[in-house]
């Protein structure tokens, strides 16, 4: 072949190009085909396995909503393992020491997913294990396919892409008006006004200013965590109850699903995703899918990580959380339409793999820099 | 033949195993492998640069960049600032309470001690809040009456900053746990002294100075110690009133470093080895003052009576004292807490019907949580009862002077506390893991039992030896004259005596059981989940108010198990 | 032969690098009451707890009764428990989650003794002590005498071996003491018991005991019986530590025969010839006599053994006087009957017993 392509390398692309296309082809439709009953098999050796362990995050939609409706669905009971993704990761890592292997799932951050996960392979490659029809079927899938998201497009599942929140502000205290660009956030009039997650510890805080870093400037970050005065915090209720107070009516890192009942009581909190001075941004939050390698239950784990991805799934956790998946059958119409990325304009990816394994790190180290030499 | 090798037996063999040494160095290897294997791991692990799973790599880079980390040392002089300028108050408060409760015949005490164990038990965490709804100066409660006051204008309380974090532990932390620990030995100390000290022309002040202090000073040392040690990993308040004002401790860099991704649990425990460091200070001390320590030895048989100090008129204003501290530190903020459970959005008072029961319905209706409940009982029990029995029997050993380890079985037995929550949890995984008992332990209810019983080391030990040292040895070896086996004698004479204290200890461990986070953080599977993991998750994912409900559901657990416990206690003691 | 009830081989025990018995060796035989007597610190405690297994020793063997029970050499102990002891400590330890008829009965409901003979065991052993009827009491009710019997009642009520007691009196007021001390004897006695017991008071060791050893720096200075004790003293610390002694200084002056004694201010005091070889002419020597054998010479009496002195305090004790004594340099106190008085000043003569004079170089 090689041969052929180094003596007249143009035709013998073209036909490279229609074999792959017309094999892959009728290999997909086969596939297509075979996997409905491929499917059903799966789904009954994993109710054998008996059930299936997920780590997450202790979401409240997880609990109450998604793992009572998987049960429903395949009679398979769900282990959920809640926790910080940094606490789950280290206890994994120590049982795994150990020769104990005992999670099957993981719905992590993308950080999780890229910097542990991925990088001290403790996962399996999940392509070649989505065959419910309906995950398998590109037409459902904005992107034409499912979106692994690592370098090889094999290991992460990338199932969210929603336009992030740059900021929430309390409308009685802070007209929308007032905050066009970036730069109005430097107004001496928000001094002390301002909170955000400590952006000296990672987390949210952290991310957003690293983010700010790159696309605003050194300069900004200065001005706005240290002369603006912004308040810090720790604890994300805090900074919820601050905004719904209006003692600091713009609110930085606050949460779409802690801000939604304070909507519901009255309060006249807004989001906003877009300032001039700001690339609008998108990200895969929640979380990612990956399946842990010498994973307990491997045909649960595989059962559930298909229909966490189909509609039902997918749909009941976007529901609950408030986050644009990336499925085109997933009834969007509950989102803030603010969520929903808009086609043709070009945004900033958060959850970009790049990003996450190198361009934020480097840029909130030096946040850090910037900020603990200002003390 | 067999006379000369009778007779000339091989050294090691005429070290024959007595009783006593069987137990010390059962203990010393129970000790060493259960506190000592899970801090050398982290040790070791903490020099280890490379990635896990990766070939180990060993260097000082972990150390360096914790310690060269900008903040570090500030936050560490912070940390002990905070912890003396709390200590001193509420260590003089403490003892105060401990002796009106005990040693006077000030009115209220039972219920004043009763205070004191509920108290302790609340969750810091909502309360912490409360204090924020009563002092923040711009809607805090407080501030709005002192405000309608003449001649105040603006806010007077600000929680935010350092005395802000100072005046709530005085509610969160505070002077509970002192006091539970104190008023048992307290209670324990010969009348005869004090009574002797009034006769020789004392009055209460010169007495308490002279005589009661010097001669608990073993006890309130160690108290004083525990608290020092626990006010520097003190971590909730701090985050939540320091941070908007600025105020970095040093928990909170462990902490950090505990939550980076990826994880940099060398560096975590690079810091936390200072604790080590403060601890190895402090027990060097202790041990140079206790030195000779017979001359505590103060309760005898015949000393034994329960006589009070007489207050006369003072009885009442001292009584009235003590409740109105308990109503300031804590039935205002508990009551915010309370009426915070029942509220749709905790503080918040003006929105739209702003009652609901639905936290305590959405709690108690939640599957898991029957679950949770039987898991923590279990757990607690557990706890309870093994942490009494392994540790009554070593601090007998650490009392009985006949020991010839007692300092390393001490030192070992203080690891525990001096290891943050998360460090001592992640060392005990291991150990866990590494042992052929993991299919019984790891995940299960017993082996988040045994991990709290570890993490209960130093305190119940402390507590034991306190009682044992003033018990004295007569009562005890006029058992084994009269023939009693040591276990019969431990059995009939020393439990029943220790009764008392062993009820409190027991009652403690119960009570942190139920409430301890960070010690089942890594150890709990689905099926053995405790309801303080499940008061995590409510607070990880914001629901407060629900977090409200399970923390006042717990405490109202710790109290019915107060007063089933003391009853039992004071039955087994044989006394009132 | 029977084997005494309680035998010491070179016993030493060590505290620290101080000898607390420091290679001690004696015999208890049946039915005596042997007294170890000495200043506190002595080490009699720690023999008494040695022989109850409450220490274990360093070197050297106790036997009990001919049997072995500790022997560090050849690795053996045997716990207190399995000694079958009696013992009755200083602070009584009466267990005060007891009560008083449960203290007693201790010792029986470890050996798993019946309940009624229990009940009669203990009934009798309180009887006996003088506290029938007393047995519901709780323990912490009763005074220091009564918590005394009840240490006692609980030490006999199984027959020990050997009862030892730990200087049980030393807590009760003077007249208690008197009162116990005639009734421990009688008992002991009645009973044919075998007690070991140790005090710091002279007194006590005298009326009480069969034997006394007589205990300093972890050794015993002398054993015998209370008269061969405190009449033949072996050393200075025996003499001193069992009722009084006073000791004068001077120079030997051999005077044709006989010897006399040269006291600093030239005075002269005649020795006869009991002066032993060892004190040579113009050689410092030492008489050193007990008080009770110093008489004080009415006016015009003459004694060839005599001193000056001069009273320098008079006390009245009802039955006699007692005179605070110099003589020599020397101090002391005498007591003498009534029928003479001095006053304080007055100027007086001693007269010494040769007898009970003992002379020796210094």
């Amino acid at each position: 072949m090689r041969i052929i392509v180094g003596r007249n390398s143009a035709w013998a692309k073209a036909v490279l190009v229609f074999v792959l296309v017309f094999v892959g082809n009728s290999e997909g439709r086969a596939q297509t085909k075979a996997s409905e009953k491929d499917w059903l098999a799966v789904v009954e050796a994993a109710k054998k396995e008996g059930k299936v362990v997920v780590a997450g995050s202790p979401d409240p939609v997880m609990r109450n909503e998604v793992i009572p409706k998987f049960t429903a669905r395949f009679g398979i009971p769900v282990e959920f393992v809640a926790g910080r993704s940094s606490q789950i990761v280290s206890r994994v890592e120590t049982e795994r020491a150990s020769g104990i292997f005992s999670i099957d799932v993981f719905l992590a951050g993308p950080d999780t997913s890229a910097n542990e996960l991925y990088n001290d392979k403790m996962i399996d490659p999940l392509k070649p294990l989505l065959i419910m029809p309906e995950v398998a079927d590109g037409s459902k899938w904005k992107n034409g396919k499912v979106w692994f998201a690592d370098p090889q497009e094999q290991f992460v599942v990338r199932a969210f892409s929603s336009v992030a929140t740059l900021l929430f502000i309390n409308t009685d205290h802070v007209k929308p008006d007032e905050l066009r660009g970036m730069k109005d956030l430097l107004n001496p009039k928000w001094r002390g006004k301002i909170s955000t997650e400590d952006p000296t510890a990672t987390g949210a805080g952290s991310n957003k200013a690293a983010r700010f870093y790159l696309q605003v400037g050194e300069e900004f970050v200065k001005n706005l965590y240290i002369d603006q005065k912004s308040v810090r915090t720790r604890e994300r209720r805090q900074m919820t109850d601050w905004l719904a107070r209006g003692t600091q009516p713009i609110c930085l890192d606050c949460r779409e699903d802690d801000v939604r009942p304070l909507v519901k009581d009255g309060f006249k909190v807004l989001e906003i995703f877009d300032m001039t001075g700001a690339a609008p941004t998108i990200n895969g939050s929640p979380w990612m899918l990956s399946l842990a390698n010498k994973a307990p239950h491997p045909k649960a784990a595989q059962v559930f990580a298909n229909w966490i991805l189909a509609k039902e799934g997918l749909e009941t956790y976007a529901r609950g959380y408030g986050s644009a998946t990336l499925r085109t059958d997933v009834d969007e119409s509950f989102l803030n339409p603010g969520n929903i990325p808009k086609k043709g304009v070009k945004y900033f990816d958060d959850t970009d793999w790049k990003w996450i394994v190198g361009g934020r790190h480097e840029n909130r180290e030096k946040v850090w820099k910037l900020l603990k030499a200002a003390k | 033949m067999d006379s000369t090798t009778a007779t000339t037996l091989p050294r090691w063999r005429r070290l024959r195993p007595r009783p006593i040494r069987v137990a010390e160095f059962s203990f010393l290897i129970f000790l060493a492998v259960a506190m000592g294997l899970p801090l050398l791991f982290l040790l070791t692990g903490s020099f280890n640069l490379s990635a896990p799973g990766k070939p180990a790599l060993y260097g000082l880079d972990n150390w360096i960049r914790a310690f060269t980390d900008g903040g570090t040392l500030s936050a560490l002089g912070m940390s002990f600032l905070l912890s003396v300028v709390r200590l001193v108050p509420a260590m003089i408060l403490s003892v105060l309470f401990a002796w009106l409760i005990a040693r006077t015949d000030m009115p209220g005490g039972k219920f004043i001690e009763a205070i004191c164990w509920i108290a302790y038990f609340v969750p810091d965490f909502p309360l912490v809040l409360a204090w924020i709804l009563l002092l923040d100066p711009n809607f805090g409660v407080l501030n709005g009456v002192a405000k309608s006051l003449p001649g105040v204008d603006g806010a007077i309380f600000n929680p935010y900053g350092f005395w802000g974090i100072v005046w709530v532990h005085t509610s969160t932390g505070g002077i509970w746990f002192k006091v539970i620990l104190l008023v048992p030995v307290f209670r324990r100390l010969g009348a005869t002294l004090e009574e002797a000290a009034r006769v020789a022309g004392a009055n209460t002040t010169t007495m308490l100075w002279r005589i009661t202090l010097p001669v608990l000073a073993p006890m309130i040392l160690a108290v004083s110690v525990l608290s020092f040690i626990r006010g520097l990993q003190s971590f909730n308040t701090e985050l939540l009133l320091g941070t908007p004002a600025g105020i970095y401790v040093y928990s909170t860099k462990i902490y950090d470093f505990l939550q980076r991704e990826p994880r940099a649990y060398g560096e975590a425990t690079a810091l936390g080895s200072v604790f080590l460091l403060v601890l190895a200070v402090l027990l060097f001390f202790y041990w140079k003052f206790l030195r000779g320590g017979k001359k505590f030895t103060v309760v005898t048989g015949q000393g034994y009576s329960t006589l009070k100090v007489k207050l006369g008129k003072w009885r009442h204003v001292a009584c009235a004292g003590c409740l109105l501290y308990v109503a300031v530190t804590m039935l205002l903020p508990l009551t915010f807490l309370v009426i915070g459970s029942f509220m749709r959005r905790y503080g918040f008072f003006n929105i739209a019907s702003p009652f609901t029961l639905n936290h305590w319905h959405n709690m108690l209706s939640d599957p898991i949580f029957l679950i949770a409940l039987k898991n923590s009982l279990i757990i607690a029990s557990a706890t309870a009862v093994g942490g009494v029995l392994l540790y009554s029997a070593l601090a007998y050993l650490l009392v009985s002077r006949r020991t010839i380890t007692a300092p390393l079985l001490e030192s070992l037995c203080w690891i525990p506390h001096v290891l943050p929550g998360i460090l001592l949890s992640l060392g005990v995984l291991w150990l866990f893991l590494a042992t052929p008992l993991r299919f019984f332990l790891y995940g299960s209810v017993w082996g988040i039992a045994v991990a709290l019983i570890l993490a209960d080391s130093p305190v119940t030990t402390q507590a034991f030896k306190a009682g044992l040292l003033q018990l004295g040895a007569d009562l005890e070896e006029s058992a084994r004259v009269s023939g009693a086996s040591w276990s019969y004698t431990y059995r009939r004479v020393l439990l029943p005596l220790l009764a008392p204290i062993a009820a409190a200890v027991g009652l403690m461990n119960f009570g942190s059981a139920l409430t301890s986070i960070s010690t089942p953080v890594l150890l709990y599977s689905h099926q053995s989940r405790p309801l303080a993991i499940l008061l995590l998750e409510y607070s990880f994912t914001g629901e407060l108010e629900r977090a409200a409900a399970l923390g006042l559901l717990i405490t109202v657990i710790i109290a019915v198990m107060m007063l089933v416990g003391r009853k039992l206690g004071l039955q087994l003691a044989g006394s009132e | 032969m029977s084997a005494p009830v309680l035998e010491f081989r070179q016993v030493v025990k060590r505290f620290g690098s101080v000898n607390a018995v420091d290679g001690v060796s004696f015999t208890i035989e049946r039915g005596e009451i042997f007294t170890l007597l000495g200043p506190s610190g002595c080490g009699k405690t720690t023999t008494l707890r040695l022989v109850a297994g409450l220490e274990e020793p360093d070197g050297g063997e106790i036997f009990i009764a001919g049997k072995c029970v500790a022997a560090p050499a050849r690795g053996l102990y045997l716990a207190p428990e399995k000694r079958h002891l009696g013992m009755v400590f200083q602070s009584y330890a009466i267990w005060p989650h007891l009560t008083v008829f449960e203290n007693v009965a201790f010792p029986l409901r470890v050996r798993r003794e019946a309940n009624p003979m229990v009940r009669q065991r203990v009934d009798q052993a309180l009887e006996v002590v003088g506290l029938g009827g007393f047995g519901e009491r709780g323990a912490t009710q009763l005074s220091g005498g009564q918590q005394q019997r009840v240490a006692l009642a609980r030490a006999l009520v199984y027959q020990p071996e050997i009862l030892l007691l730990d200087e049980p009196l030393s807590n009760l007021d003077a007249k208690l003491r008197e009162q116990m001390r005639v009734e421990i004897r009688a008992l002991q006695k009645k009973l044919g018991l075998t007690v070991l017991y140790v005090t710091h008071d002279q007194a006590e060791a005298m009326t009480l005991s069969d034997r006394i050893a007589v205990v300093n720096r972890g050794r015993f200075v002398q054993v015998g019986t209370p008269e061969e004790v405190y009449e033949r003293p072996l050393t200075e610390f025996a003499a001193s530590f069992l009722g009084r002694m006073v000791s004068f200084t001077g120079i030997v002056r051999r005077n044709s025969a006989a010897y006399v004694i040269e006291f600093a201010d030239a005075s002269r005091c005649a020795l006869g010839d009991h002066v032993p070889n060892s004190c040579t002419d113009g050689g410092a020597v030492q008489l050193q006599t007990r008080p009770e054998d110093i008489a004080i010479l009415a006016d015009g009496a003459l004694e060839s053994h005599q001193l000056s002195a001069a009273v320098e305090q008079v006390a009245y004790l009802g039955e006699s006087f007692e005179y605070h004594v110099c003589a020599h340099g020397v101090s002391f106190v005498l007591t003498a009957a009534k029928k003479h008085r001095y006053q304080a000043g007055d100027k007086i003569r001693l007269a010494l017993d040769p007898a009970r004079l003992k002379i020796g170089p210094v």
